[in-house]
């Protein structure tokens, strides 16, 4: 005899071993098992748990986060700020001086003349592009009057700049915070070409071509022409205006925001609609991330008889649900069979913004809707043949069981409308359902379409 | 979390959610629909019916404690059928330890007519099984019966491939032995010679 044929004739007889069992193996196989088993076995090895435990840490590190830095913000709403003193034009290969004051707050806030590619470029510009030539004026006109403002506005106007304004060695608080005269700040004229700098901050050797020069002369003429500025000005505190306009600092403060509403949903075709309560994190202006919690009904089911159950499941209605009424004698017919299915759902997503206009934008999402609780109520009513053999009359019946849900099974894509009024968002947004696995508790269907409308208010 | 109340009986993957979600009905069904399946492979593996048992406890409680990692696109026998050879095998290194090396020199190569096998029932060739020292059981079950190949059996048991090859040969043999041993009548019926016979 072969070892092949051996080897598979041994083989079949040990597979067609079936041992036989009572119902006292099973008990106490089972009892072992739960007497041994571990009581993480279930709960940390499911990816629900560990999804929730990953969402639970993200969100509370992010709120940790913001808290944190609006924390941090408040405590110090100045911090040091580091001013460079560069001559843009200069073509020597001296070093550039960086004066550091520790105590002084310099905010430069002039843009740079073009033709200096170079140059140094300010971090946060005051008179951005938009503003005109108007509204500059009257931000100039705004700042209080000392003697580097004064230069500004002879360099502004063209005029020559004073001694007396140069060498001023008091800090000269602008509308932006302090500045210290020594520090040269360079800046843009109406027509360009006019730069200030000041030789007793760069040590640098000044060009002739663009040096301003200073007459002694001018101080008291220019100061007597800008007296009713001066008044004006000093009714409006500078720090006031700082306030005001949020530029008190270099440092850009993290844009993180809160949104938290509610709103509805519903697709189209196999329904599946509810609502929740919906939360967003931003991480600047254009990138959310998305949590909720949300009831949905799903997968509705309604036979009128038990021939439409069996005709679309290919089994007794009885079979699965009804067993207990299955009796030799007792044929029951089963009517109005309802079935709803209640879940209980985390929608997570990554959510990025198009702004359209100032309270117009456009968003796209991505995400999933995990599944954390899932309970069909089920009703219907049966009646049966009694002793003589009539129907009895209908008897309601109503139960709901829990199920354990399969938690990540869908990817859900979506566009967003949204329109802002102040702290009240809007929502409208269609989407679209590729239901990756095929969970019984939402039908077969692996396609939705539907749209959600959400309320929201932003902190 | 949430007890299944009900489940379909005839539904494995319902059956499964419910053991999940800590259904004992569901879990004693669970048990009740592989206890045959399991023991059948708990048998090969071992000398006895208590080790069996042991086996299939041990096989039971792997199969609860990683239910959840259980991949639903695939079957669930073959998924048993795995935790069920890696118990037996982790069973097998626990008793190596303590086991009696049986002297193999014994071994003697014979012959045995197909037709011997198939009048001798399943059970009885479980027995001779059984009768295998644990070394040459174990590598005769998982290549003849569930189908590793020796590098695989190596792996699993840290042993060198040969060795499996070598444990393979001499199984056969010592179960050739063993049917003509315990049952001479059906050699003799089928016109075989029975050689010098070798106590177990």
């Amino acid at each position: 005899m072969k070892t092949e044929e051996f080897d598979d004739a041994i083989k079949r007889k040990l597979e067609s071993i079936n041992p036989a069992f009572t119902e006292k193996d099973i008990d106490r196989v089972h009892k072992y098992t739960v007497a041994n088993r571990s009581p993480f076995a279930l709960l940390g090895t499911t990816r629900a748990f560990w999804t929730l435990m990953a969402t639970g840490m993200l969100v509370t590190g992010l709120i940790t986060w913001k808290l944190t830095s609006m924390f941090v913000h408040d405590q110090h709403p100045a911090p040091i700020v580091q001013t460079r003193a560069v001559a843009p034009y200069r073509q020597d290969t001296k070093p550039t001086q960086i004066v550091a004051k520790t105590d002084t707050i310099y905010i430069t806030k002039y843009k740079y003349i073009n033709k200096y590619p170079d140059s140094y470029i300010p971090s946060q510009t005051y008179l951005n592009k938009k503003e005109s030539a108007k509204e500059k004026e009257k931000i100039y006109a705004q700042l209080p009057v000392s003697e580097n403002n004064i230069i500004t506005r002879q360099l502004q106007n063209n005029e020559p700049v004073t001694e007396k304004a140069q060498k001023s060695d008091t800090p000269v608080k602008t509308s932006l915070g302090t500045r210290s005269p020594g520090v040269v700040e360079p800046k843009q004229s109406d027509n360009n070409t006019n730069i200030a700098e000041t030789q007793k901050a760069t040590n640098a050797v000044p060009d002739p071509k663009n040096t301003l020069v200073v007459k002694k002369s001018d101080t008291t003429a220019i100061a007597e022409k800008k007296e009713p500025l001066k008044k004006e000005i000093k009714k409006t505190p500078v720090h006031d205006y700082a306030d005001e306009h949020k530029i008190a600092s270099d440092e850009k403060p993290l844009n993180l925001n809160f949104m938290i509403g509610a709103g509805a949903e519903t697709t189209l075709g196999n329904p599946q609609s509810g609502g929740g309560i919906f939360a967003k994190l931003f991480f600047n202006n254009k990138f959310s991330i998305n949590a909720g919690l949300k009831l949905m009904n799903v997968n509705h089911q309604y036979y009128e008889n038990d021939a439409d159950f069996i005709s679309a499941n290919g089994h007794p209605f009885e079979w699965t649900y009804a067993q207990y009424l299955i009796q030799p004698w007792n044929n029951p017919k089963f009517t109005d069979i309802d079935f709803t299915y209640t879940l209980w759902q985390v929608p997570i997503s990554f959510e990025y913004y198009f702004p359209i206009t100032h309270a117009f934008s456009i968003s796209a999402s991505f995400g999933t809707d995990l599944d954390i609780s899932c309970s069909n109520k089920l009703s219907y009513s049966y009646s049966y043949e009694d002793h003589y053999g009539a129907m009895t009359n209908p008897i309601n019946v109503s139960k709901i069981n829990n199920y354990a849900p399969v938690p990540i099974n869908n990817a859900v894509g979506s566009v967003g409308f949204i329109y802002q009024f102040h702290h009240l968002v809007l929502q409208l947004s269609p989407y679209v359902t590729k239901q990756d696995v095929n969970v019984w508790y939402k039908g077969k269907t692996e396609w939705y379409e539907g749209a959600s409308f959400k309320v929201f208010y932003s902190f | 979390m949430k007890k299944k109340e009900s489940f379909r009986s005839d539904d494995l993957n319902s059956v499964i959610e419910a053991c999940l979600s800590g259904n004992r009905l569901a879990e004693k069904l669970l048990v009740k629909m592989y206890l045959g399946f399991v023991k059948s492979i708990a048998l090969r593996y071992s000398s006895n019916n208590m080790e069996a048992e042991e086996i299939v406890n041990d096989v039971f409680l792997k199969l609860f404690n990683n239910l959840a990692k259980y991949d639903y696109s695939k079957p669930f026998q073959a998924w048993t059928r795995t935790i069920a050879v890696n118990t037996a095998i982790d069973y097998y290194r626990k008793s190596q330890k303590y086991a009696h090396q049986t002297d193999i020199d014994d071994i003697e190569l014979t012959d045995t007519n197909f037709d011997v096998i198939s009048k001798i029932s399943a059970e009885e060739i479980l027995m001779l099984v059984q009768k295998l020292p644990p070394s040459y059981r174990t590598v005769f079950t998982l290549y003849v019966v569930d189908g590793y190949n020796h590098r695989e059996i190596a792996d699993m048991l840290g042993i060198k491939e040969g060795t499996s090859k070598s444990n393979l040969q001499d199984a056969r043999k010592k179960l050739q032995n063993l049917i003509k041993v315990y049952y001479p009548n059906l050699h003799l019926a089928y016109g075989l010679k029975i050689d010098k016979l070798h106590e177990n």
